[in-house]
């Protein structure tokens, strides 16, 4: 039975920032946040060149070039958006030419035998065979674009988990780029907004459907 | 963990010996360089990494501006503004949340208001989106925090799953918070009042005489 045990989901945005202006308090006066949650925040960092903290269920890390949204639990999905969203619409002037929509699952899959199956099946050791003792997967990559939305890059990739003794790291970033479009902030705010959900869904479905084929008994040829 | 109200150096640097003062940092100095030979952090497109700061001193919250933006305090006189260089800065985050397993969740859309409830028109957030559902849901359930977002129209994201602690006790709990946009603050108000009465006085003035009947 695979389960997943541990996620998180992030937007990842590219662009021109000011990290110092990132800060709990700021957030808080907007009304992007709980007050209680930002009085309650934990301050890693404010600096004019890197900003990162943590207030609520939400980890926020500014530099000059990054902003990055992010939140472990899974039950935030919808307002990692949101916040990421609310601070975009109060920096109108800013540009952003890139955005991921990220989500990383770590998976249990009950033994370390299940673990080597997905493995095998993902990255076949045949062709090694002589050349390589005892291969073993270590990290596997693929990019193609979503069914039904060419606009952007998928990225998957899947490897042992590092959080779950025996698990898998199914790994999603979806990339949209904007630099030839030259769009501005409100189109890339409307695709981010737009595309979210989907994209968050799909890569919950796509983790558990590759692993499960994975496991599925192979009919004998 | 460092509290948003307490003072926060950020690496204190005293007669040229780093202290870590503040929890959550690691960094780890490597060489001390001269404060005018400054140079711009690599880009960084996919880590959480940064080689270089210069740093500031230590400051304290008593000035925080009116606009909510930190200020240098008043007590930062022991600390000498130093470039140092600093080989890896993770950023350390509180442990990562309890567990929480989805079963279900839904986008909401408050449709009344009552004394002790509110009435919504629920989504399935892995679903088609179309409505499916309506539900009365009680006050209680809102965070005191998001109690001025239960209006009509409002929308929010309500999650049920199961919640594991570090005990590996497991819980049924429901997860419900309300959408947020940016407020108005009291300046930007103002700016757009001001706008408003010069277009008031331009329109006033441009208005044109009334005109005698040719009839």
């Amino acid at each position: 039975m695979l389960t997943c045990e541990d996620e998180a989901i992030s937007a990842v945005l590219v662009g021109n920032f000011n990290p110092s202006i990132f800060h709990p308090v700021w957030l808080e006066r907007h009304g992007l946040v709980r007050a209680q949650e930002a009085r309650n925040a934990t301050i890693q960092i404010i600096h004019p060149e890197i900003s990162s903290f943590t207030v609520g269920p939400f980890h926020i890390q500014v530099d000059l070039r990054r902003l990055k949204v992010e939140s472990e639990d899974p039950g935030q999905v919808g307002a990692v958006k949101d916040l990421t969203n609310g601070m975009l619409s109060l920096l109108e002037h800013t540009p952003v030419s890139q955005f991921g929509i990220n989500r990383s699952m770590h998976f249990r899959v009950e033994s370390e035998e299940n673990r080597q199956t997905i493995g095998d099946r993902l990255a076949p050791k045949d062709p090694f065979e002589g050349l390589v003792e005892n291969p073993r997967m270590l990290s596997l990559k693929v990019i193609g674009e979503r069914p039904g939305n060419p606009r952007a890059k998928l990225h998957l990739q899947v490897e042992p988990s590092s959080k779950l003794r025996v698990g898998v790291l199914v790994a999603s970033n979806e990339h949209y780029d904007f630099q030839e479009a030259e769009a501005d902030l409100n189109e890339v705010m409307r695709v981010f907004s737009a595309e979210w959900q989907t994209a968050q869904t799909y890569a919950r479905k796509t983790a558990e459907s590759l692993l499960r084929s994975c496991l599925e008994p192979r009919s004998e040829q | 963990m460092t509290a948003l109200n307490a003072p926060r150096p950020l690496l204190l640097l005293q007669e040229g010996r780093a202290t870590t003062a503040s929890s959550g940092l690691r960094p780890r100095v490597v060489n001390l360089l001269a404060k005018e030979n400054r140079r711009r952090p690599p880009d960084h497109s996919d880590s959480d990494h940064a080689d270089l700061y210069v740093l500031q001193p230590a400051t304290d919250n008593s000035g925080l501006a009116t606009d909510g933006q930190p200020q240098p305090g008043a007590n930062t006189a022991t600390a000498r503004p130093v470039l140092v260089q600093v080989e890896h800065f993770e950023p350390q985050r509180p442990p990562s949340s309890l567990q929480f397993m989805v079963k279900q969740a839904w986008e909401g859309t408050v449709t009344l208001v009552t004394q002790s409830t509110f009435h919504a028109d629920l989504r399935p957030l892995n679903g088609s989106g179309v409505c499916e559902e309506t539900a009365e849901i009680e006050l209680d359930e809102v965070d005191p925090d998001d109690m001025q977002l239960v209006l009509p129209g409002a929308v929010f994201y309500w999650y049920i799953g199961y919640r594991t602690d570090e005990r590996g006790t497991r819980r049924l709990v429901m997860e419900l918070r309300f959408r947020r946009l940016p407020v108005w603050t009291s300046s930007e108000i103002a700016r757009v009042q001001e706008a408003s009465r010069d277009y008031d006085d331009f329109f006033d003035s441009e208005e044109p005489e009334p005109t005698t009947s040719t009839e």
